[in-house]
This record gives C-alpha cells, structure tokens and sequence, in this order.
C-alpha cells in the first residue's frame, strides 16, 4: 500500500483533535486514509501486546496474533527465548503457521515446503542447488520484530529497532499494571481468547476503556433498574492515571478494605509483592480500568457476585481481563477478549472469577453488549459530511488544575473527580504519533512540515 | 456422548415430542417470549457455549472447554432475561429480527430412561435495525433432555458455532 500523499495527510491530521479545546474531529473514526495511516505510523512504532508468557509456557509453544495489519507468531524457541516472527514465509509470502495455538520445532510452509525452527532460523530450502548459491539462508529467516520485552508476563513487540524501552513507553502504567499482574507470583491465561468482529472504530473502544467513568450510568444503567447496582457503598475513593504516551487507568472504590475482593490467600501474596503504598491503594478498590496505548485495556471489577448474577452470593470475586482492538479497516476492528487469574489463587476462586468475567464481559457479557452498540452505532452514524462537520466533545475536566499527589510517588496521578482527560491523552499521543516528523518505519526519511 | 446411546428413530414416539420440543423452543425465541423459554428449563439448567479453536487436524476438540461466551445456570438466564424487560438493554432495543432454523435432529438413548441426548443443527438469521445485512450464525447444539412431571425439559445445551472470530458485534441474543 502507497502511502502519495503522506506529508498532505500527515498535515491534515494535525486538526483533528484539539486538545486546548477538547473536541475530536468525527473523520478519524470513519476516514479509510486515517486508517491505512494509524497502521503505518501508530502500529509499526509503538509497543503492541502480543501474548502472555502463560499461553506458551514451554519450549516450542505457540499462538499466532496481529500486530496492526500483519499477522505475527509468538514462539517460544529451544532455547526458552519468546520470539515473535511475520508469520509469512520469506519465500512467497504464505503464512507458514496458520494454526491459532500448539507446540512446534519447526515451521514447514505449505507452498514449497521452506522449513523454519523455532528460533527463527530458515533450516531447509527444497532444491537449494537449483539457486547456485544466489541464496542467502542466513539472511532469509523468519522476520522478526527487532524488539520484545516481557512485563509481568505480557509480551510486548515493537517493529521500531529505535524505539525507547517498553519501560519508558509504560511509565507509571507500569505501577498500575503491577496491581493486577505483579500482584501475585503470576497471573495465568484461562483457555483461549474470545474473538469476535464488530463494526466499530478501535479507538472508541480503547479512548473508552481508556477511562469513560460517566458511560455506566446510562449505558450499563440496567444494573439500577434490576437493583444489582450500589449494593457497596460508603465514601468514594478514586484516581486516574494519564500518561504523556497516551495510557490512561481509573481506580476506584469505596473507603474500607475490599482489595478487589480478593480472598485472604492472594492478599497475603499481595503484600509480599506490591510496595507499602500499592497495597494502601488497593484498599478500597473494587475497580481497575485503563488502556495501554494504542489498543490494549484491561479491566478488573469485583461488582459482581450475587445470586442474581449466577455467582455463588457470598462474598466478593473480582476478574481480570485483557483486551486488545485489532483495527480491521476504519470501520471495523476484530476483539480479543482474555480472562486471566492469579496462578496461585484456589480453584473455586479461579473459577468464580472466570464466571463473573463472562456474565458480564466478552461478547455475551451484559456490559459488553451495549458497549458495542454504542461504538458500532457511533461508526455508521459520522458517515456522512455533515455528521463530518461537527466536532465531538471531551471538554469535562479542560484545564482543571492538578493538586498535590494523591498517591505521592506518581507524578501522573491526580484524584479522580469527574473528567475526560484520560480520552485526551489518548488523543493527544494519537495525534503526535500521526504527524510525527522523522523516520517511517520503513527508514524513508519525512521532511519537516 | 450421543454415541453410546442407542439410536432413537424418527418413528419413535420421543423423537417426535423432542422435536416439537424444539420448535416450540425457536418460536418462543424468535417472537421475544424468553419468559415461556426459561421455563422449558430444568432448575440445574447449564447452557453453555465454548469458544473454537484453529488447531490441527489431529488435535481435538477443535473449541476449549475453559473460554466460553455463555456459562449460564437458570439465576443467570433469569437475569438476562430480566434485562432484556429494562430500558438499558441497548444491544437490544429496538430487538433484533431472528430466525432460529433447527435441523438435523438425532435423538439418543441414555442410561437413565429419563434423559435424553439430542444433537441438532442451527442456522440462526439476525437481523436489526436498518441494516439489509445480517449475521447468519450456524453451528450445533448437543442437548440433555429430562423428563420432569411429565414432560421433557432442558437440563444442558452445549453451543458450538462454526466460527472461530464470530461475525456479530454481541451476543444478545438465545441459541
């Protein structure tokens, strides 16, 4: 794909989210140029999630993923290093795995049988003499992102051999991450994704579970009218991370000790694990939300137990889960749905935890539901010019001062009052990234506007 | 499972009362009486609906026991249900058109003379609001069915779509 016309499009997007006055042009949700555009400057530069360590625990294990547009495979090679490949043969360009998940030495593609280990290595090529030795196989192996790291067992690639650190990148989501999955000696994958395709703009979803406090009371408000709602309540304990690289978590609970609801066990776990000031955190807590830019949420909620949601009625569970918004088009993205659970957690915990994930969240969930409705609604509906000439709004919270440091070791925190500046990190890093002067990712060198 | 049981024939009296159990079941669900569905469920209901996998051709099953988009016992069918009558239940509002085509009936034998084991097919058409598009939804249901007071009802339904990303934006609706 041709990119002609990428100084004139990268200055055009320099208009399409103004953070001075909160509004969002409608055109990036539905523009196919946009589109092609986030793929080339957002998904090719930053640090995409992949696979947890969990799902491919030993030598030769596998699961196959996209990073943007491109397929990808996450394997674990001999030697127990996690590497991730294009999974395209450097041959022709067949994909040379096209099973979602299993254990492998080697890869052999379908087309004319190129042979690749689990390290990456291109091992046997049929008919070699016939190429005379115009045939490097050194240089011909699988290719691989020239960047990976591994955070409390989620895999990061990033195809940027310039990119910073995925530490630097995460920030202080880094302290948040950790009170979900370095709360414990590990989280660990339940099964296998749940994936379903909406007709829906990414980024509504992302910019959503980004930190979209206000949405629940109307769109998930059927838990006030069946009663399931505020069966919790006492004085309102919250926060909201944003970060400079468009991450963004909201925490929030009530005064008391709720912990997630996690039982004594994996509290205990817990404060062997998290510093003083995590776990004083975690006190209150019932909820934990946010993106990793660009399009991994993750989500933890301990609201959902009693009979009436089929759970066992006594006492709180909480689940955790990932999600990733891989764009399929401007109009489309494909929904990666994952439950994770503490490794060490008992089994009926685990498996409470798994069905409260389910009730309520991935494609049958009652939250999840309607989420899709009104992101899928909101894609058809800016179709049109004149829908394309409003400007849509993210104005709550504009310019209101920080305060102190609720949690004092973070410098991106601030109390959680009413706000959309988590939606405006995401934007405002979206729009950097996309009018970013400098190198393509393919090394052409952009010229300053 | 269905396997072991011995075959019950379509000339067999319990074939045909299966079957009408089914198709009273499609209405209910394709003209929004969930209600009258719920009570053609035992109290120990379990319906449940995997997610598939792409995995080798030698390697079975082809779905994963632990990832499923319904783990439903009959508090949490009533629940659903119960939302569907707020006024939040978006994904449903204005209500999807469905047709739940159901074909392919094998009915078997079990142990208990009370149960059941039913295999069927479906095709489920979903369409909603202005679209002239829709989701066409195929796959199988295994089924227990137990004779309660006379009459059969549905104590376990395993789902099993056909697809592996699934074409729909949400599950709201019944299988």
């Amino acid at each position: 794909m041709k990119y002609k016309s990428v100084k004139k499009v990268v200055g055009s997007h320099a208009d399409l989210f103004r953070a001075q006055e909160g509004v969002v042009n409608p055109r990036i949700f539905t523009d196919p140029e946009t589109n092609r555009l986030e793929m080339e400057r957002i998904f090719t530069r930053t640090w995409l999630y992949v696979a947890h360590e969990s799902e491919i625990p030993n030598p030769g294990d596998f699961v196959t993923r996209t990073m943007g547009d491109d397929p990808v495979v996450v394997w674990r090679g001999q030697d127990g290093k996690v590497r991730v490949f294009l999974n395209v043969c450097r041959h022709r360009g067949r994909r040379v795995c096209s099973e979602d998940m299993g254990k492998a030495a080697h890869f052999k593609c379908p087309y004319h049988g190129w042979t690749y280990g689990n390290n990456g290595e291109l091992i046997s090529v049929p008919f070699f003499e016939g190429y005379q030795g115009q045939l490097d196989k050194d240089l011909l192996g699988l290719y691989e992102t020239p960047q990976l790291e591994i955070f409390h067992g989620l895999i990061f690639a990033n195809w940027d051999a310039k990119a910073e650190s995925l530490g630097d990148y995460l920030g202080e989501a880094r302290w948040v991450l950790d009170l979900l999955f370095g709360r414990t000696e590990g989280m660990e994958v339940v099964g296998a994704p749940m994936r379903w395709e909406a007709d829906a703009n990414w980024k509504l979803a992302a910019a959503n579970f980004a930190g979209d406090g206000t949405h629940i009371f109307t769109t998930h408000g059927f838990r006030g009218a069946l009663g399931l709602a505020d069966k919790l309540k006492g004085e309102r304990v919250s926060y909201r991370l944003t970060t400079n690289r468009g991450h963004a978590s909201a925490l929030s609970g009530f005064k008391g000790n709720y912990c997630m609801g996690l039982p004594e066990d994996l509290q205990a776990e817990m404060r062997s694990n998290l510093t003083d000031e995590q776990c004083k955190v975690m006190e209150p807590l019932l909820i934990i939300v946010g993106n990793i830019f660009p399009n991994l949420s993750f989500l933890s909620s301990a609201q959902h137990t009693s009979e009436e949601w089929g759970g066992s009625g006594s006492g709180l569970v909480s689940f955790v889960t990932l999600r990733q918004w891989q764009p399929k088009g401007a109009g489309k993205m494909e929904v990666w749905s994952w439950c994770l659970v503490d490794k060490n957690a008992s089994p009926k915990w685990k498996e409470d935890s798994r069905e409260s994930y389910l009730r309520v969240f991935g494609m049958g969930g009652m939250f999840e539901q309607d989420d899709m409705e009104n992101w899928a609604d909101i894609t058809d509906a800016l179709q049109g010019p004149i829908a394309n000439r409003l400007w849509l709004q993210y104005k709550m919270g504009l310019g209101r001062p920080h305060k102190g440091r609720p949690i004092p070791s973070l410098k991106d925190v601030r109390d959680g009052a009413l706000s959309e500046d988590s939606e405006r990190a995401f934007y405002s890093y979206w729009q950097k990234l996309m009018t970013r002067t400098g190198h393509d990712s393919n090394g052409r060198k952009r010229k300053k506007r | 499972m269905a396997e072991n049981g011995k075959n019950v024939s379509p000339g067999d009296p319990r074939y045909a009362e299966i079957l009408e159990f089914l198709l009273q079941e499609a209405e209910f669900l394709d003209h929004g009486r969930f209600s009258e569905w719920l009570e053609m469920m035992t109290e120990d209901i379990h319906y449940r609906m995997p997610v598939r996998v792409n995995r080798g051709r030698s390697l079975k099953p082809d779905y994963t026991e632990k990832t499923e988009i319904f783990s439903e016992n009959l508090a949490s069918l009533q629940t659903r249900i119960k939302r569907l009558g707020t006024d939040f239940a978006w994904a449903e509002s204005p209500p999807s058109r469905t047709r739940h085509l159901i074909t392919n009936v094998r009915v078997h034998s079990t142990p208990n003379p009370l149960e059941l084991e039913v295999m069927s097919y479906f095709l489920v058409y979903r369409n909603r609001t202005n679209s002239s598009g829709a989701d066409i939804l195929s796959g199988e249901r295994k089924d227990l069915m137990r004779r309660v007071q006379d009459q059969w009802r549905l104590a376990s339904r395993t789902i099993l779509l056909d697809q592996v990303v699934v074409g729909s934006r949400n599950l709201s609706i019944f299988f």
